[in-house]
């Protein structure tokens, strides 16, 4: 059970150094092609990728059968991601764009989750939390500030 | 500055395709999710670059650049995978934390090497995000036990 923890653990952390690896993959697409065109190869390589899987699962039937529209807008969503991404990687490195990113993202969470926004479980922002927060965003100014 | 805008920006729209992804997945299953997420961002990508782009290929060379380049999307569905893998066996805290520590750590390696220096600034914010990323999923994990 242990060992299960450690290993599971460890594949975390690879996944976090395949997101700054694909970060970077990313930020060369938009450099050799081009902000928009980079975009087009990036989701055409993954939905390549993920209908390769889908294929040999045969379960390519049904695919969007019955999704409620604001749930494709994920993936809409995730090209503004991308986008911006490519944008700051190129202009200020990895390491701030996902520091960065990773600060926005908890706020826009948490705001998220005080409202219990499209079913989500509601959790209030409180005065215990605010400390955490301020941390961040003091470790967020630290890196634009101090170069 | 307006980069690092941006940045933080691109970390609320993380925010929000993570949660419609999350119930896009739970309706169609993780594989068949996925495969809409990227169709959906190709059917979004496809019109926008021919109407900014004109859909003009650049002149490209074949090289490695251009192989690590087209990874991206790849490495991109793997993580997806993995992540939810992972997240019903260890908890969602400890996979955003681990996470986020490969992500930095590689960040810095990474930023290190194309500038050929390491940059005091980045490594002391990063461990302060980490320190208060830390001390909020402790918080939340004491209120869910």
């Amino acid at each position: 059970m242990k060992n299960e923890f450690v290993k599971d653990s460890g594949l975390s952390l690879s996944s976090g150094i395949l997101i700054a690896l694909m970060v970077t993959a990313n930020g060369l697409a938009a450099s050799i092609f081009g902000n928009w065109i980079s975009l087009v190869v990036i989701n055409l390589t993954g939905l390549l990728t993920a209908g390769i899987v889908l294929t040999i699962k045969r379960s390519m039937s049904n695919i969007t059968k019955g999704i409620p529209f604001i749930y494709l807008l994920g993936g809409a969503i995730g090209v503004i991601t991308v986008l911006f991404n490519n944008i700051c990687v190129n202009n200020i490195g990895v390491t701030m764009t996902m520091g960065l990113a990773l600060v926005g993202q908890i706020i826009t969470s948490s705001i998220a989750e005080h409202f219990g926004v499209l079913g989500m479980v509601k959790k209030k922002v409180t005065l215990q939390k605010i400390p955490a927060y301020l941390l961040m965003v003091a470790g967020a100014v630290i890196m634009i500030v101090w170069i | 500055m307006i980069y690092s805008l941006i940045a933080l920006i691109s970390g609320g729209t993380v925010a929000v395709s993570i949660l419609l992804n999350a119930r896009l997945g739970a309706l169609k299953g993780l594989y068949k999710g996925v495969f809409v997420n990227y169709m959906m961002g190709s059917l979004l990508a496809i019109p926008l670059a021919v109407i900014i782009n004109g859909f003009t290929i650049p002149d490209i060379a074949f090289n490695w650049a251009l192989i690590i380049s087209l990874s991206g999307g790849m490495i991109g569905y793997v993580v997806v995978l993995l992540n939810s893998h992972l997240t019903p066996k260890i908890g969602i805290l400890y996979v955003t934390i681990l996470l986020f520590i490969g992500q930095i750590g590689t960040g810095i390696i990474i930023d290190g090497i194309r500038d050929g220096h390491f940059s005091a600034g980045k490594i002391f914010g990063s461990i302060l995000i980490i320190t208060g990323l830390a001390y909020l999923l402790r918080l939340e994990r004491i209120k869910s036990k």
